[in-house]
């Protein structure tokens, strides 16, 4: 079982090592726009999460649900 | 429910409804992805006459990714390579160079002769089976095997390249994940190998081919390409018309053996695929869903503000079911009068090989109603999981 919590601050991770973003900053309702991610290096992103959690995810997940706690939301669903 | 999910299952299935949402509702619209998602005909049309809308946003994406890639100790340069010269990605003055370049080239249009031949080759093996997958059998060995004879390919490298060709056109869909872009790229690498010995191979010794043309063309022109040009210009000529035609050859399939009318309306013709039969199944049910664009600079649209570097998506499918352009625009009207569908496109980039997507069309698809006269389909279809170039991924026949 992996738990919203834990999706959610493996994304963090990800997104801090990416844009090199102060972690304490990081809103998990902003946008993955704000937060600095493009249509390339979520691409990447989105690989890391997919390989992590062993699931095949839609091109368009992060503009499906945008924020890191929408995402998460709906990586621990899939995960059950 | 989102007005614009171009990557669900049902969508894909049957984007006709999601369309017709959007141009009642909003014709031009600011989707979550991003970009501007444009389904009205005279929107559609018109932006593909203004030069203010630039082509080639994927290939510019291409290159942005490689840079980043490249951080992360992936290379994708192959991909970049293959497509820089893809006469669909470039703009003016360098696109009419190109342009021009393969019209000189390819000016022998008489391959009725070749088409009816690769059909029949084609059709032989499946003839007396009860069942069979139209598209792996057929609609998907066609083109590649017609393109292959043009070029100057060897015969026994086509179903090779028909399936680096399906990987590789993927530069032009709008959303494109990781896992294809290593499977895009290690296409790529294919082409670029096979067309660099294809091209050294007939400068040594030209022959009767599109390949030989090329080249003999190019070293008596005063701006000559480069050899990576070529190789380019080569891979295009073989994707361009693969992946299309076999969705319009698959689909039209479909749509014919699901429609007993139709079927008999066209088996009791004389001339059952006219070039106004083509033109209505083309319209009605085209290929290209999606054409990308790119803002040149900041100017305003129809009301909207448009910033430099803004994708647009033109649904082409969508305006061809336009009621303010076409009457009943969900019925198939074998005899529709002054149907300007915009299934080749428009303008600068209008399709090179319209003249030869139709005699195969033609050609093949008339073969295949006097060999099946009595198939069927069934509707279960699963189809590829795009939208840009629409195509079943099996569509299997019941003879
Ligand atoms: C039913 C089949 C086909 C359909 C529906 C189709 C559709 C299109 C469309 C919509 C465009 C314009 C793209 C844009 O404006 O961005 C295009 C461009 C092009 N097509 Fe086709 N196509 C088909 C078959 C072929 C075939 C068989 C060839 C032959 C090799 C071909 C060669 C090209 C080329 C070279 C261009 C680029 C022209 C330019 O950028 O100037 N197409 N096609």
């Amino acid at each position: 079982m992996t738990s919203s919590i834990e999706i959610q601050n493996f994304i963090i991770e990800l997104i801090v090592n990416e844009t090199k973003i102060d972690r304490s900053s990081i809103d998990i309702d902003a946008s993955f726009q704000e937060l600095g991610l493009d249509s390339i290096n979520s691409m990447f992103l989105l690989e890391e999460i997919e390989n992590k959690f062993q699931l095949t995810l839609s091109p368009l997940y992060f503009w499906d649900y945008p924020t890191i706690r929408a995402f998460s939301g709906l990586i621990s669903e899939k995960l059950l | 429910m989102k007005l614009w999910n171009p990557l669900s299952p049902d969508n894909i299935k049957d984007p006709y409804p999601m369309y017709e949402s959007l141009r009642t509702r909003a014709p031009i619209f600011r989707a979550h992805t991003g970009e501007w998602v444009v389904t009205g005909y005279s929107d559609v049309k018109a932006i593909l006459k203004d030069n203010r809308f630039k082509a080639g946003n994927k290939k510019d994406w291409i290159e942005r990714g490689v840079t980043y890639f490249k951080s992360k100790d992936q290379d994708f340069t192959a991909i970049a390579k293959a497509i820089n010269s893809f006469v669909l990605l470039i703009n003016p003055p360098e696109h009419g160079q190109i342009r021009r370049f393969i019209m000189e080239a390819w000016k022998d249009h008489e391959v009725e002769q070749l088409i009816s031949e690769n059909v029949q080759e084609l059709i032989l093996p499946i003839k007396s089976l009860d069942s069979f997958d139209a598209v792996e059998t057929f609609t998907s060995r066609l083109p590649a095997l017609t393109i292959s004879k043009i070029l100057g390919v060897p015969v026994d490298e086509y179903v090779r390249l028909r399936n680096a060709g399906r990987q590789l056109i993927k530069v032009i869909n709008p959303y494109i994940s990781y896992k294809e872009l290593v499977l895009m790229n290690k296409a790529a690498k294919e082409f670029i190998d096979f067309f660099r010995e294809l091209i050294t191979q007939k400068t040594k010794i030209p022959e009767d081919d599109l390949v030989s043309n090329i080249v003999r063309l190019n070293k008596k022109s005063n701006e000559t390409l480069s050899e990576n040009q070529l190789i380019s210009i080569c891979i295009f000529l073989f994707i361009a018309g693969e992946e299309t035609t076999i969705s319009f050859l698959s689909t039209t399939i479909l749509n014919i053996g699901l429609n007993s009318k139709l079927k008999t309306q066209l088996t009791k013709r004389l001339d059952s695929f006219s070039d106004k039969v083509i033109d209505e199944l083309l319209r009605y049910d085209g290929p290209v869903h999606l054409l990308g664009r790119i803002a040149h600079n900041d100017f305003e649209y129809g009301g909207y503000n448009i910033r430099k570097n803004d994708v647009i998506t033109l649904c082409l499918a969508s305006a061809n079911r336009d009621q303010k352009q076409f009457d009943r625009p969900n019925e198939i009207d074998i005899d529709r009068y002054a149907n300007k569908h915009l299934a080749f496109g428009q303008g600068t980039h209008f399709c090179l090989g319209d003249w030869i997507a139709r005699k195969q069309a033609k050609i093949g698809l008339t073969a295949f109603l006097n060999t099946f006269p009595n198939y069927s389909v069934s509707n279960r279809i699963e189809w590829n999981d795009n939208l840009s170039i629409r195509s079943p991924k099996e569509l299997r026949v019941q003879i």
